[in-house]
């Protein structure tokens, strides 16, 4: 097991990092293990650039481990997910640091044996960095979705603006969107609109009739409607209430619905 | 004639604010649910002047509204097949009537004969209300660019 100042463990690729940019709002425990690291798509680069950079940083300055998650694919094999905290000096440029303290990444490391190089260790490391070029891509697409968001909540604040019956987004609604969103980071993008009350609501629409509205209340709830239809179902479930995020996560993964994206 | 129902092959009008369309240009199911203290939910009544034609009765019932409230060129106006949507409600929802009720004339504004509601929906910020404006979003697929004096 990888531990702090151990630095013989970070000699793997990395194959992309997820994270939150305030201390207060960290990648949860369901998150870090739903990694697949053969896969490689688990993982929302910070940005294809800085990703590189931590892999060549190879944590050197050992970062404080928060938490560790350990897979073995085949014998002899070992993926470590991290959750880790770096100083926000090290990354002072970072546009989503909004002058955090911190930032806590998600960071997917391969270790490699330590008696002996193989070969299956060596094609291992050249796998993962593989599987990420083949990705970036997709793996960028949070990135562009979460811009693409800020912009629309801002044309939206702008509507607000000219109307005296609408009110400003509201924030603990706003925080919640984006927490929410970046939890599922491969989650298709959503239509956003802003209701009366100034309360953010996100609407997903899927295959088949599938539809997913939550409105973000605080308090990391959302009231939500939910239209599913089951391959085998002749009609479509229809359903609505209030419900944590988190619960409502796993009420979308009950219906089969993929508009957020894999687990 | 007013408290009767609109026919099932007509529609209602109604203007949806730019905040509750998506960028997408449909509209969200959050513009079709009461508001605040509103037993009913105003439409306008696109055929109620059977001398028009189809193009002119969405200009004339549009400038109908658009004498009474505020709009923006960023809107749109929604029309909601009453017949349809009474009838795909009534899988979650029974009792929505699309009701004439005409409104008078009044010092600031002139009378609109066009004016209906669709009463039985259900309360606001509730969970059913959001669920039922979701399904009327499903049936006011055709809209109307907002235009702006």
């Amino acid at each position: 097991m990888l531990s702090q100042g151990d630095k013989r463990g970070y000699s793997g690729t990395v194959l992309g990092v997820t994270y939150k940019n305030t201390m207060n709002s960290e990648p949860t425990r369901d998150f870090l293990a739903s990694i697949d690291p053969y896969e490689g798509l688990g993982m929302l680069p910070w940005k294809g650039e800085r990703c590189r950079q931590l892999e060549r940083w190879r944590f050197r300055r050992t970062p404080r481990i928060v938490e560790e998650n350990l897979w073995q694919r085949h014998p002899g094999d070992s993926w470590h997910a991290l959750r880790i905290y770096h100083p926000l000096s090290t990354y002072r440029d970072e546009v989503y640091s909004q002058g955090s303290l911190g930032l806590n990444a998600c960071v997917l490391v391969y270790e490699a044996p330590i008696q002996q190089q193989d070969d299956r260790a060596f094609s291992w490391q050249m796998e993962s960095t593989q599987l990420f070029l083949e990705h970036e891509e997709e793996l960028l697409r949070p990135e562009r979705t979460h811009q693409a968001y800020q912009s629309r909540l801002e044309e939206l604040r702008q509507y607000a603006k000219e109307d005296d019956e609408c009110s400003d987004i509201k924030e603990r609604s706003r925080n919640d969107f984006f927490w929410f969103v970046e939890s599922v980071p491969f989650s298709k993008k959503a239509e956003l609109v802003l209701l009366e009350n100034g309360n953010i609501r996100a609407v997903w629409t899927g295959q088949d009739k599938t539809h997913i509205g939550i409105q973000f209340l605080g308090d990391k709830t959302g009231q939500y409607v939910i239209f599913a239809k089951r391959p085998e179902a002749k009609r479509i479930s229809r359903l609505a209430g209030v419900d944590t995020l988190e619960g409502l996560k796993r009420q979308v993964q009950a219906f089969d619905i993929d508009v957020l994206g894999k687990r | 004639m007013t408290g009767d129902s609109l026919p099932d092959s007509s529609h209602g009008l109604r203007y949806i604010k730019p905040t509750l369309i998506k960028s997408d240009r449909t509209i969200d199911g959050s513009a079709f649910r009461l508001r605040p203290r509103e037993n009913g939910f105003s439409v306008n009544w696109l055929e109620y002047d059977q001398n028009l034609d189809a193009a002119k009765r969405v200009e004339n019932v549009m400038a109908l509204i658009a004498s009474r409230l505020s709009i923006s060129k960023s809107g749109c106006f929604a029309e909601i097949p009453v017949g349809r949507t009474i009838e795909h409600l009534a899988e979650k929802h029974d009792g929505v009537r699309f009701i004439h009720r005409p409104l008078a004339a009044t010092k600031d504004h002139n009378a609109d004969s066009s004016h209906s509601e669709i009463e039985g929906l259900p309360a606001y910020e509730s969970d059913e209300s959001a669920l039922i404006g979701d399904m009327i979003a499903e049936c006011a697929k055709d809209t109307h660019p907002a235009r702006v004096a």
